[in-house]
């Protein structure tokens, strides 16, 4: 259930005395993965960037649906609106990879705020509603402010990252480099992520989720609050874009698709909404293995369909606590 | 130009309009907004399609074909998915239903190929009214549009049935306490809407000529602009918003360009929620 | 006596667990209430009172033990069967269709009733109530509390139980209402229908009831006539949760007070 504003349950996922065991967990898992391009080949290998370029807005999801509450279908469009800034910086001024990433990231969070304005005031299905808006309009705009983006067309040619070190640097180009930087930024951004949900303002937003008038009454600045979390999901879905159109350098308007944002939605839902571990099995599952497996898209998409239903109803707290069931059971703390 | 815009207007707001009621009142049993609503809309469109392609029929009988093809889906969908949402939260709503048209939609695209097709059937020899030339179907989606809407306000309000979807609406509770059938209810509530959405897919289909598995998706995504700015749960609100909306992208179709249409609906969506957050209907009435 | 009817108990609760989810209210609770017995379920907040109505209409999860109405277990039965058994429920706080008008709220309960008459079934209330039939075509969400609270009675009487659950039916309502609202009940109880009464009004309770239960984190502790405890006695329950020892002497030796 830790998937619902009203969850009761969902406070011992961070409750959890067995951090030790979820770090030694992440370490394997992360050494796992340094080593995977000695066995996989190109395409695996393809279909891992694939899904760590899904982790970053299905983090941002994580953030705003399994911490704040709230369920937006925004991540696409701040996903896309990274995409563009970044690749438009670097073709237009042959920026460096890294400053990329930060004008995608932050291109995001600024949109975020204006458009968190009117969106955060609202409540369930009107904000729901709202967020879906924005990627049409994210959409409408791509396709018809044709000067910049070329519209339908979309842009090509992206600059692959760049790299600086003392020696000038290096261009990132085979597979396997991809792989490194992708796993990178991955692990960079579940720190980054685990930070900011262990800090104070994470535990501001599950309070908020948890009980919003309540928190509201004991002085804590909920919409506030909302705000960072909104701003910040952008955020994490900006870089993401950033690194997806530098890997593949074409970027067009079919990235606003609900396609994506159902995949996101997917990833978070189906590993584990407000758990990290269930968002990184979720990109794995649901994007690399589908990717590896070369089902065709539309069995992938009645699976994905049927999947959904199935969890909602059987594991509304998705497959990772499935997974992990024996482990969590002696360190749950049920609130009622 | 000026009379061509709101013919268009009219007439794509009647369409919206009978998928948008359908997902207002299912919204108004489940507080849970159907993703898949536009799917049905797709599925009555198919229905129709398949009736008049593969089996040879006529379009005035593959009409009803269609839409009890749709109602026995919808039926199915009722009581393996929707009757599990009674008391539910509403995200448990969006992410089932949002399967459920994942499936739908693909499952019509594995069958049928993912290549639009053409629809070949309806009325669409123009006649002239008050110095109006329009075509026949789109006379008929108005009217049928106006006939739906007085059926549906007197049904809520007269029969028996109709009270109980206001009754599930208003206080599930005091439902349970004075013995109504919720599950039924909601399944019943959820075929009547789902239909709905069909009929406006055939009714539309001759107009728009082409269909694809796809199409439903921004059909539902309209419909959540509509649904909301009419007052969720609000059938007459519907109607106006419905029209309001249709009027709307007809002017901006003609007069800015046809794509900038299809962000009409949100933009319009998102300035009123910033104004009225309940919608430009909102009263306490819902039905 | 198996044979003799009248002393078979009409509700027979026997160690009964229930609650919400993995939270459980009622343990091993026990109770039998006589036909045409007018119970007050009493005892501090948290005490179970209302989960037990609710677990007896079938909106709670029962996790073990049964209820035995009219000689069968109606425990994990939906809330439908359970009306069609003859038991109705009134919830506490507003339990009515706010936007719909009086009249309609009473047909909604009429269709519950097999071969139910709606015109016959309003004037058979509207004779019990007749401040609703003033008022019939007004929303229920327009009416004042009192009356509200007796257009929910009058659902539910409108199918006739012979066990009547109401839960707080005097909060938030005028002290003229509350003392019309338990006429009512005296009457219904009157005419032969049993009533399960959660009330937090304990003096109201005491004059109303014929037999009053009180309850402690979810099991009955003490059971009698209304006689049978003061309330300093009650307050005393309320506040240490620990029964008086007197009291308890009366339960076993079932001698009254006074």
């Amino acid at each position: 259930m830790a998937m619902t504003g009203v969850n009761v349950h969902g406070s011992y996922i961070y409750a959890n005395p067995r951090h030790g065991l979820r770090a030694a967990g992440f370490a394997v898992l992360v050494i796992a993965l340094a080593a995977a391009p000695l066995v996989a080949g190109d395409y695996q290998l393809h279909a891992l960037i694939v899904s760590m370029t899904f982790l970053l807005p299905a983090l941002g999801l994580n953030l705003i649906l399994g911490y704040a509450g709230m369920l937006s279908f925004a991540q696409m469009a701040f996903f896309g609106i990274g995409a563009y800034s970044s690749a438009l910086t670097a073709m237009r001024w042959g920026t460096p990879f890294w400053l990329n990433l930060v004008v995608g990231g932050l291109a995001a969070g600024i949109v975020a705020v204006p458009l968190g304005i009117p969106a955060l005031r609202l409540r369930r299905y009107s904000f729901v509603m709202c967020t879906l808006g924005f990627a049409v309009i994210a959409q409408t705009i791509a396709k018809n402010w044709i000067s910049v983006t070329r519209g339908d067309l979309g842009l090509s040619q992206v600059p692959r990252p760049r790299i600086a070190l003392w020696n000038g640097g290096f261009e990132i180009t085979s597979i396997t480099s991809y792989y490194y930087l992708a796993l990178v930024l991955s692990v960079l951004a579940v720190l980054a992520f685990l930070t900011l949900v262990s800090s104070a303002a994470g535990r501001y937003m599950i309070a908020i989720r948890e009980d919003e008038t309540l928190a509201a009454s004991v002085g804590t600045p909920t919409w506030h609050y909302r705000m960072i979390a909104f701003a910040l999901s952008a955020v994490f879905a900006g870089v993401g874009g950033s690194f997806y159109v530098h890997y593949f350098t074409v970027i067009s308007p079919t990235v606003f698709d609900p396609f994506y944002a159902n995949t996101v939605l997917v990833i978070v839902l189906g590993g584990g909404v407000g758990t990290v571990g269930g968002v990184v099995l979720g990109s794995f599952l649901f994007v690399a293995v589908s990717e590896a497996l070369r089902i065709a898209p539309d069995l992938r998409m009645i699976a994905y369909g049927l999947l959904l239903i199935v969890i909602v109803f059987a594991c509304p707290e998705g497959l990772l606590p499935l997974f992990i069931r024996k482990i969590r059971f002696g360190g749950g703390t049920h609130v009622p | 130009m000026l009379t061509d815009a709101v013919v268009n207007g009219i007439t794509a707001g009647s369409v919206y309009a009978l998928v948008a009621v359908g997902m207002t009142i299912i919204f108004g049993v489940l507080r849970a907004i159907n993703f898949a609503h536009g799917e049905f809309y797709m599925l009555g469109t198919f229905g129709a399609w398949w009736g008049i392609e593969t089996l040879d029929l006529p379009y005035i009988v593959s009409i009803p074909l269609a839409l009890i093809i749709v109602a026995a889906i919808a039926l199915a969908v009722g009581v393996l998915v929707m009757k599990r949402l009674i008391d539910q939260p509403f995200q448990i709503g969006i992410v089932a239903t949002l399967g459920v048209s994942l499936v739908l939609q693909n499952v019509i695209i594995l069958i049928f190929g993912g290549a639009y097709k053409m629809f070949d059937g309806g009325w669409i020899e123009p006649v002239e009214i008050l110095g109006i030339s329009l075509s026949e179907q789109r006379i008929l989606i108005v009217v049928a549009a106006l006939v739906i809407f007085g059926l549906l306000e007197l049904m809520v309000h007269r029969t028996r049935f109709g009270k109980t979807i206001r009754a599930v609406s208003q206080n599930i509770e005091a439902c349970k306490v004075v013995g109504v059938n919720v599950p039924v209810v909601v399944i019943g509530t959820f075929v009547l809407g789902c239909t709905l959405a069909a009929l406006s897919g055939v009714l539309t289909a001759p107009v728009t000529v082409s269909l694809y598995g796809g199409m439903g998706t921004s059909i539902t995504v309209k419909t959540f602009a509509i649904i909301v700015m009419g007052g969720v749960g609000n059938v007459s609100g519907t109607l106006f918003a419905a029209w309001i909306l249709g009027l709307m992208e007809s002017f901006v179709a003609s007069y800015l360009g046809l794509q900038f249409r299809d962000a009409v609906a949100f933009t319009a969506l998102i300035v009123v929620l910033t104004l009225l957050p309940g919608g430009l209907f909102s009263k306490r009435e819902r039905f | 006596m198996l044979d003799d009817l009248r002393g078979a108990p009409a509700l027979d609760i026997r160690d009964l667990r229930a609650g919400y989810g993995p939270l459980e209210i009622i343990r091993s609770l026990n109770l039998t209430v006589e036909p045409g017995e007018f119970v007050a379920l009493m005892g501090p907040n948290g005490a179970g009172k209302s989960t037990l109505l609710k677990t007896i209409f079938g909106m709670a999860t029962i996790t073990g033990g049964s209820i035995g109405w009219d000689g069968r277990n109606v425990a994990g039965m939906t809330p439908r069967r359970i009306l069609g058994a003859g038991i109705a429920y009134v919830p506490q706080g507003r339990c009515n269709f706010p936007l719909m008008s009086v009249d309609e709220n009473l047909d909604m309960a009429s269709y519950a009733v097999p071969k139910g008459n709606l015109k016959a079934d309003r004037d058979r209330i509207y004779d019990l109530f007749p401040v609703l039939h003033e008022r019939r075509r007004q929303p229920a969400g327009n009416l004042s509390g009192g009356e509200q609270q007796m257009l929910e009675m009058g659902m539910a009487m409108l199918m006739r139980p012979r066990l009547l659950l109401i839960d707080e039916p005097s909060v938030g309502l005028s002290p003229q209402s509350i003392q019309k609202v338990f006429d009512e009940l005296v009457a219904i109880n009157r005419g032969g229908c049993t009533i399960l009464l959660v009330e937090q009004n304990t003096r109201k309770a005491m004059q109303v009831a014929s037999r009053v239960a009180i309850l402690r984190l979810g099991e009955v502790i003490w059971t009698g006539p209304p006689a049978g405890i003061t309330f300093e006695e009650l307050g005393a329950i309320f506040m240490t949760g620990e029964l008086p020892q007197r009291a308890r002497k009366t339960e076993d030796s079932d001698e009254t007070r006074l």
